[in-house]
């Protein structure tokens, strides 16, 4: 047989590197150009005395995150003891909304007239800011500590509660009927096929509610004081500190991004192909 | 010779879907009994009703009037005496072969009658020959061999009747041959009794002792019943080779094309 050769493709060629290593290029590129524009900017005396160059800010940053753990008493922690105050309470709030979300969210999409009975509490509720729960929960538990996991888990309830009913209805009728006509149990067909059935759905939900959480809390901690990373942006803005609130600014990104990338995780593991 | 119990009877079957506007007849007056290890396929052309018919044995739909016996006692839903190969295989995607399987087993222990345990999983794996496949998912597997698997699972539990629904339906023809062989070969181990809906002529002449052909729908009834003389164990070739093969294929082709006829014509 002929070998056909074909002559070296000159696109191809200039493609030696992989669009993925491009596109890294580009953003390292993208991020020295604008963070040159900033330090000039701040060097030239252009922006107010309030903000940073960018050098100030990394030493700042560095500073905050060599010794995140100190505790100097009630007004002056280290970054890293306000970031676990938030995750707990993330943790708690965000632990309440699945217990109460998915079970319900579970029952109802099994069951048309529950989903009637409850449905305009959900669309009236669903789209309230979070913030506008504070002062409901302040005067319900009278705590600042209570009423932002309070907070908390009535924003991240929604997205949960929502994509369990969904995942709930979407499930097709074969797999229940494969379970009727083995006489299969309620207590088993809950376990072994709604709950692996929904959970590709309910995992996207709690993916969502982790997200709202993690927004919510700052804003919540802001309003609430005391501990938190919300509480270390407000009370770095009274010390008219920018850099320390651009550190925070990228902590609390990481940490929402580590969040997203853990619940991501458990999404490829409950993930099936028909 | 003993006359043969009857295991499932049905008597008058009628079943109406409430629709606005009037209810939508499915079939009617459906009289049919099959006997202890008994193949009776049920053929008839689309929208006849025979789907329907299978449900209600399953006892995934309730007749509106008429009845239908297991063993003489009226089925009150569905249950795991009947043994259910669906067309679409319905196998749980999150599960492999084995836990599928297992998940049979667990469903109905404890239940008196059923004798299945986690042993004989690996028997119906070896019985229609997926032990090798036995650690993957239904993704991973061909049409034929979920069907496979589909098949050993209402196999599993040693239903009274196993109820097939177009099981080879949505296979290509040479899948489907294949299949069928297994299945006669598979009678001749472990006679079952077994209702087909099917719309396959040849496919209900190879497997079954009795087919019986339904009308048009809506509201189809069966029409007429015809016996299958070819001794077991059978062989495709043998039966396909058989002059009676031929004849009875063309009487039934001859109704269905009749019915289909009246259809368009009504």
């Amino acid at each position: 047989m002929a070998t056909v050769r074909l002559a070296p493709n000159p696109v191809a060629a200039r493609r030696a590197l992989s669009d993925e290593t491009r596109g890294l290029l580009f953003f390292f590129l993208s991020l020295a150009v604008v963070l040159a524009i900033w330090e000039a900017y701040v060097r030239l005396g252009l922006a107010t005395k309030l903000l940073p160059a960018p050098s100030a800010v990394a030493g700042v940053a560095y500073d905050a995150l060599k010794s995140p753990f100190y505790n100097n008493g009630e007004n002056d922690k280290g970054i890293g003891l306000h970031l676990i105050a938030s995750l707990g309470r993330v943790c708690i709030g965000f632990g309440i909304a699945t217990i109460l979300a998915v079970p319900l969210g579970i029952l109802l999409g099994l069951s048309k007239v529950a989903t009637r009975a409850i449905d305009p509490y959900v669309q009236i509720l669903r789209p309230v800011s979070p913030l506008a729960w504070l002062p409901i929960g302040l005067a319900l538990f009278k705590s600042s500590q209570t009423t932002a996991i309070f907070v908390i888990a009535i924003s991240s309830l929604w997205p949960i509660l929502l994509n369990t009913i969904f995942g709930v209805k979407a499930i097709p009728n074969i797999y229940l009927d494969v379970a009727k006509t083995l006489g299969t149990s309620r207590w088993e067909t809950l376990r072994r096929i709604i709950l692996p059935a929904a959970a590709p759905a309910i995992v996207a939900g709690l993916r969502v509610g982790i997200g709202i959480a993690w927004l919510v809390i700052i804003a919540a901690e802001m309003l609430t004081g005391g501990t938190g990373i919300g509480y270390y942006v407000w009370n770095e803005w009274n010390n008219l500190s920018i850099s320390a609130i651009i550190t925070a600014i990228l902590v609390i990104g990481g940490v929402g991004l580590g969040l997203d990338r853990l619940f991501a995780i458990l999404q490829a593991n409950v993930s099936y192909a028909e | 010779m003993i006359a043969a119990t009857t295991v499932l009877e049905l008597r008058g079957v009628e079943k109406r879907y409430p629709r606005k506007g009037g209810d939508v007849l499915a079939c009617s007056g459906i009289d049919l009994a099959v006997a202890e290890n008994e193949f009776v396929s049920l053929i008839g052309p689309s929208g006849c009703g025979k789907s329907t018919v299978l449900s209600l044995v399953a006892g995934l739909l309730a007749p509106t009037s008429g009845s239908v016996l297991l063993d003489g006692k009226p089925i009150d839903g569905p249950g795991p005496d009947r043994g259910v190969v669906f067309q679409q295989y319905a196998l749980l995607p999150w599960m492999t072969v084995r836990e599928n399987l297992a998940f049979a087993v667990e469903s109905v222990r404890g239940k008196s009658g059923l004798a299945a345990n986690a042993s004989d999983v690996d028997g119906v794996l070896d019985l229609v020959h997926l032990t090798a496949a036995a650690a993957r998912y239904p993704r991973e597997l061909s049409g034929g061999m979920k069907q496979r698997v589909g098949l050993a699972r209402a196999l599993l539990v040693r239903p009274r009747v196993l109820l097939l629904d177009e099981p080879f339906g949505a296979l290509d023809a040479l899948t489907r041959a294949y299949l069928q062989n297994e299945m006669l070969d598979l009678w001749e181990h472990r006679p079952t009794t077994a209702l087909m809906i099917t719309h396959d002529i040849e496919e209900a002449l190879l497997l079954s002792d009795r087919v019986a052909m339904m009308t048009r729908g809506p509201g189809g009834t069966i029409a007429r019943v015809i016996d299958v003389p070819f001794a077991r164990p059978r062989h495709r070739d043998a039966v396909m080779a058989d002059p009676r093969f031929a004849r009875l294929a063309a009487e039934s082709l001859e109704h269905l094309t009749r019915e289909l006829d009246l259809a368009r014509s009504a």
